[in-house]
């Protein structure tokens, strides 16, 4: 689908770009009208050069924006000045277009300047007024025809025998000169109307575009002023033709200007916004929207993100976006799930549409990396959140174990060596029945202590109960190691702290008695900057390497769970310290 | 006359063997009691000359048990777990203590005799 439109958009492009080599071929026709008429050739170069270069600067503005109407606009008003000369030509239906078409001319110049610079008609009354304008000139000029004597209409022809009036028109002269005096009138009423409609038009322009269009509309002013001075001023003298063509090229020079500053501007503008488009497409969350206020110069752009809950666009503050709004222009950004955001901006506000493609697809790639990354960090919360889940569930299955062995085994047990305490009572504390109870009393012991131990190591009671450090003092009791433990916090944490500190000393302290060879060992808890800080060292050989120990790295997995980190710091000959930091509250 | 003894523990193996301990140790076991809240009640009703009593209650702390009997009952309170001293933290501090594995009718005599 995208091949075929850039296809399309390409014959759309050479179209266009075929137009100036057909434009240059018809204006030397037209022009050798002139040449043969006994005009100079200095005349007739100057005119072709400057005809040509509006029409050029004409087909570039429709080049840069093919979807704004401004273009082909241009290149009507400046091509029919470029073949205009085809007025002269001896033929009667050629004479009779041309004159049509040369009196609506000032209508499509109205048209191109209120419409500046976006291509639209923002009011009912500018609207109005070209729909007034087009209508008044055709239908004037079609009237004109009807009734023009030969010699006003064929009076001007170069070469040759003018010919004759068509048979269904008859020549009314005094209907003409009443006709051209009304049309004079009505065309300096339009002309009033069209420079207070500009002057409006220029006023209302946004800081945005306020540079570009105050010129444009001077130079349609301009060219007003200049169409009053040729409709007043007496005909048909030589003064007259020749103030006429004055009029005339410094108009199209005053256009072409005009329009060779709108490319600048243009040029100018997209180089600012493709400058910009980087930051735009890596613009984090809540920052899309004042930078592209920024690089539109645009302060009421708003970017609308659509929510689906909501079936609606909302912006960053959560407000609806109305997209539906009177004077506002709305872009939409769609995929193929579904629409995904939309640009709006006050009508008169926006830039060519090449610019807006371009910021709309930035503005598309950097809600998309949003979305993006809403979605991995959605996926990254739920698997912190699975993992600490996980752990805690560990945590209550080893809970409820050591509860079980508790009530359940350690109390039969504990019964049984009761019973055999009684039973040897029985006896009178010899024979072999005695003993026999005695070293089951004893063997009791050893399987009572076990499970203690079992079950302690499981998960300690006393953990839950009193805190880490008294577990940790408890663990230390049975460890064939002295252990120091400096508790500087002195304060219940929170349980997933507790337990993960606890098993991670369980973990070090176990690798301290089997592999370390060391004398002494410390556990010390202190707080850390945004938690708790936690750090087992010994004295022994040193040289572990957590990335082999399943134990540690576990227990790093662990850590991480609950977002803290753990370090171990193991030099050959020099104890091991592991540090780990817990975040609580 | 033998002095008169309440059991309160929650498992009831280990109730009938105290019991039996008890006797054997010359006391005479007048009630027995599952839950904190039946141990006051019994001990208040039967006023007993030893308590031996769980720390760990289903219902409670067998050691708050201790402090609200003290204002009502002139018993002697032992305390008694499955776990150690050291596994009950300061839990129990001063107060008689011996674990259940190393419950035997020697301790409790000698308990007795030092009070």
């Amino acid at each position: 689908m995208t091949a075929d439109r850039g296809r399309r958009v390409g014959l759309a492009t050479v179209l266009r770009r075929a137009q100036w080599p057909l434009w240059l071929a018809a204006g030397l026709a037209a022009e050798t009208v002139l040449w043969r008429g006994g005009s100079s050739a200095d005349y007739i170069v100057y005119d072709v050069f400057v005809c040509m270069v509006s029409v050029s600067v004409a087909l570039a503005v429709w080049e840069t924006d093919p979807a704004n109407r401004i273009g082909p606009l241009l290149l009507v008003w400046t091509g029919w000045n470029l073949i205009s000369p085809v007025r002269f030509l001896p033929n009667t239906v050629v004479i009779c277009v041309s004159w049509l078409v040369n009196a609506v001319t000032a209508a499509v110049f109205a048209w191109l300047i209120l419409t500046y610079p976006d291509g639209r008609l923002h009011t009912r009354t500018d609207r109005a007024f070209v729909v007034g304008a087009f209508a008044w000139s055709g239908s004037l000029a079609l009237l004109e025809l009807l009734v023009a004597p030969p010699e006003s209409l064929f009076g001007s022809c170069v070469r040759g025998p003018c010919p004759t009036r068509p048979p269904l028109l008859r020549a009314d002269p005094e209907m003409f000169d009443t006709m051209q005096t009304v049309q004079t009138v009505g065309d300096l009423l339009l002309v009033t109307g069209f420079i207070a409609l500009a002057v409006r038009h220029a006023m209302r322009a946004g800081p945005t575009l306020r540079h570009r269009v105050r010129p444009m509309v001077a130079t349609g002013v301009l060219l007003a002023v200049g169409f009053v001075v040729q409709a007043l001023w007496p005909a048909d003298t030589v003064a007259s033709w020749t103030v006429s063509d004055l009029i005339d090229h410094v108009s199209i020079l005053l256009v072409t200007v005009a329009f060779l500053g709108h490319l600048y501007a243009s040029r100018t503008e997209r180089s600012v916004v493709a400058d910009s488009l980087a930051e735009l497409a890596s613009a984090p969350p809540g920052a899309v929207q004042p930078l592209l206020r920024r690089v539109l110069r645009d302060p009421d752009v708003r970017l609308g993100r659509w929510n689906p809950d909501h079936h609606r666009y909302l912006d960053d503050a959560g407000e609806p976006v109305r997209t539906d709004a009177p004077d506002v222009v709305a872009r939409h950004i769609d995929t193929p799930s579904g629409p995904l955001a939309v640009l709006v901006q006050r009508t008169g506000l926006v830039h060519d549409e090449r610019t807006m493609t371009s910021v709309l697809a930035a503005v598309r790639l950097a809600l998309d990396n949003q979305q993006l990354h809403e979605q991995v960090q959605a996926r990254l919360d739920e698997v912190r959140g699975s993992r600490a889940r996980l752990v805690d569930a560990e945590d209550r299955a080893r809970q409820r174990l050591e509860r079980d062995l508790h009530d359940g085994a350690q109390q039969r047990l504990l019964s049984i060596g009761l019973a055999l305490q009684l039973a040897r009572a029985e006896t009178d504390g010899s024979g072999s029945a005695a003993e026999l109870i005695e070293q089951a009393q004893h063997e009791l012991h050893h399987a009572i202590d076990d499970l203690r131990d079992l079950a302690q190591g499981i998960h300690p009671s006393v953990l839950i109960d009193h805190g880490f450090t008294p577990a940790v003092r408890a663990l230390a009791e049975r460890v064939m190691l002295p252990v120091h433990v400096t508790d500087h916090v002195q304060a219940r944490l929170p349980r997933v702290i507790e337990v993960t500190m606890y098993f991670l000393v369980c973990e070090a302290l176990q690798n301290t008695v089997k592999h370390a060879h060391a004398r002494q060992a410390w556990v010390d808890v202190e707080r850390g900057p945004a938690g708790v800080r936690l750090q087992v060292r010994d004295d022994g050989d040193g040289g572990a390497q957590p990335e082999l120990g399943s134990g540690l790295r576990g227990m790093r997995d662990r850590v991480e769970a609950i977002d803290g980190s753990l370090t171990v710091d193991s030099p050959l000959g020099g104890g091991t310290t592991i540090v780990a930091h817990l975040p609580c509250g | 006359m033998p002095p008169r003894a309440v059991v309160v523990d929650d498992h009831p193996a280990f109730r009938r063997m105290a019991r039996r301990l008890l006797t054997a140790a010359g006391f005479r076991v007048v009630g027995e009691a599952a839950t904190a809240h039946d141990a006051v009640d019994v001990v208040t009703r039967v006023d007993p000359e030893l308590v031996l009593l769980d720390v760990l209650l289903p219902d409670g702390n067998g050691i708050d048990v201790a402090d609200r009997l003290r204002e009502s009952s002139a018993a002697f309170v032992v305390l008694t777990s499955s776990r150690t001293r050291t596994e009950l933290a300061d839990a129990v501090q001063t107060r008689p203590f011996v674990t259940k594995a190393e419950l035997t009718i020697e301790r409790l005599r000698e308990m007795c005799r030092d009070r």
